[in-house]
């Protein structure tokens, strides 16, 4: 079996591992690293659960090969909260913005990086971030809410 | 458990490195760029190749630069990145627009415009796991004797739907595409690039390369939609979706018409007829509502997705009158 050695960054640590060339992503932030965050669901690109981010960019981490990820940085949703919560996770709780969950990892990383370019879109702009992620229980409404209602804190932050 | 199959992996860092690594490749071999369509076809089992050729480190293959008289994009450039590039929303908006109604956020981060073009075409007894394949047995397209869908025809007839396709052939852009034995380079019209093949879409051998797209400078200054209509407005392939590129004079007379269609035919569907119709006059209501309503006649649609044949020529005869009423409020 055709194995390469790559070294990458997951959630601010340095990861070096040996990966079979064709394992995804997915696989080995779940499998290899233990990142059950990141969700497995429909493995084709259509859900949204699987979603990571690469470079600060939400991408569906079931469609990217891991072989392909050498030097790069990723953060999943365990990479999101430092001692506590990040405002935007506290921010779902406190909004009703969770049901089963599921979805949830997605969903906050995906209006996530919207925040970090953008510390003040409308429900428009949400809508469209995180149109990549699909919820099949709450509905919408909570999830725009409560990006909304985190807006202020990323201003400061930024 | 890895869900693909097994296969040999190169990442060659630049051209000569792919030029000379491609050399050595043993079997078929396909390329990795964005890997949004790829990986979806190596875990269905729809592709199996010997040699998957990594070319996303190859940085000769992306940007998007300004020349003397054309635009150029590279083929590695993503979809995220065509719909952000202030060059393409100022010289070809109608460009960004399509791109921003592929699929998702989150697949417009990974897919390539170079991917995006080569997208293979779809039907609903195709683009299904192994297994529900299996069960019915393979059509056409996929090694079978028979094409589910045109019982009586030897040729498959899976629908192309790519978005982005229609709008650059609307454009008049062509493409240049490399052999990686030869290094040959040639550039041909991006309508070339279609077989109008079902089975075997794409015109390019497992040898050659799309490195560059090219969008020639005289098509900056016209007007230009795309329109889409799919059954959710994210994710899904078109059913139809239509692209016009036109420009009309002082005398509010056409001077430039191109139509091209998507999600209809085995290839990107330019209405050569409809183009000459409208070329020369003026986008009047009798005029439109004819030419409307003869592409959608004229067109050759079989059912390869739950979108049947009727509902595909009403959806054209309606968006392309849309379209060009659009188009005549706009432009006057």
């Amino acid at each position: 079996m055709s194995i390469e050695k790559i070294s990458f960054n997951v959630n601010n640590q340095d990861f070096n591992v040996e990966v079979p060339v064709n394992r995804t992503l997915l696989e080995v932030l779940r499998e290899d690293l233990g990142l059950t965050g990141v969700k497995k669901g429909c493995t084709l690109g259509e859900c949204g659960a699987c979603t990571v981010l690469v470079n600060g960019l939400p991408v569906n981490s079931c469609l990217a090969m891991a072989v392909d990820m050498a030097g790069k940085k990723i953060i999943t949703i365990e990479g999101l909260a430092q001692e506590k919560l990040h405002p935007l996770q506290q921010a779902f709780i406190d909004s009703g913005a969770v049901q089963c969950g599921f979805c949830t990892p997605g969903m906050i990383l995906s209006a996530y990086a919207l925040l970090q370019e953008n510390n003040a879109p409308s429900s428009e702009e949400i809508i469209e971030a995180i149109s990549g992620n699909i919820c099949r229980c709450t509905g919408y409404v909570k999830i725009i809410e409560a990006v909304q209602s985190v807006t202020e804190y990323i201003k400061a932050e930024n | 458990m890895n869900q693909l199959s097994l296969y040999s992996y190169i990442s060659p860092k630049n051209m000569e490195d792919l030029y000379e690594q491609a050399r050595h490749v043993q079997g078929n071999a396909t390329l990795y760029a964005g890997g949004t369509d790829l990986i979806i076809a190596l875990k269905q089992k729809r592709l199996k190749p010997d040699t998957v050729i990594n070319i996303k480190q190859i940085k000769e293959l992306k940007g998007i630069k300004l020349k003397d008289n054309y635009l150029s994009v590279g083929a590695l450039t993503t979809l995220y990145e065509v719909c952000r590039s202030q060059l393409i929303n100022d010289k070809v908006s109608v460009l960004a627009q399509a791109a921003r109604k592929v699929a998702t956020p989150l697949i417009r981060n990974l897919g390539t415009i170079g991917g995006n073009l080569c997208l293979n075409t779809r039907c609903w007894n195709f683009n299904q796991s192994a297994f529900w394949r299996q069960a019915k047995g393979d059509c056409l397209k996929s090694g079978g004797l028979q094409c589910f869908v045109a019982k009586r025809s030897n040729q498959c007839v899976a629908a192309y739907s790519g978005d982005l396709a229609p709008v650059l052939i609307a454009l008049g852009a062509k493409v240049k595409l490399t052999h990686l034995l030869t290094k040959e380079e040639l550039i041909i019209p991006l309508k070339d690039l279609y077989t109008g093949k079902g089975k075997n879409p794409i015109n390019l051998t497992d040898k050659q390369l799309l490195q560059e797209i090219i969008i020639p400078a005289e098509n900056f200054t016209c007007w230009g939609d795309y329109h889409k209509v799919s059954n959710r407005e994210v994710i899904d392939f078109p059913i139809i979706g239509i692209a016009v590129v036109l420009n009309i004079n002082e005398e509010k007379v056409c001077t430039k018409v191109s139509i091209v269609l998507t999600g209809v035919e085995t290839a990107p569907c330019e209405l050569t007829d409809i183009n000459n119709k409208l070329l020369g006059n003026k986008l009047e209501d009798k005029l439109i509502y004819e030419a409307a309503e003869t592409a959608a006649k004229n067109l050759k649609i079989f059912k390869t997705s739950s979108a049947s044949v009727s509902y595909k020529k009403s959806l054209v005869a309606v968006t392309l009158k849309n379209i060009l009423i659009k188009a005549r409020q706009q432009l006057n």
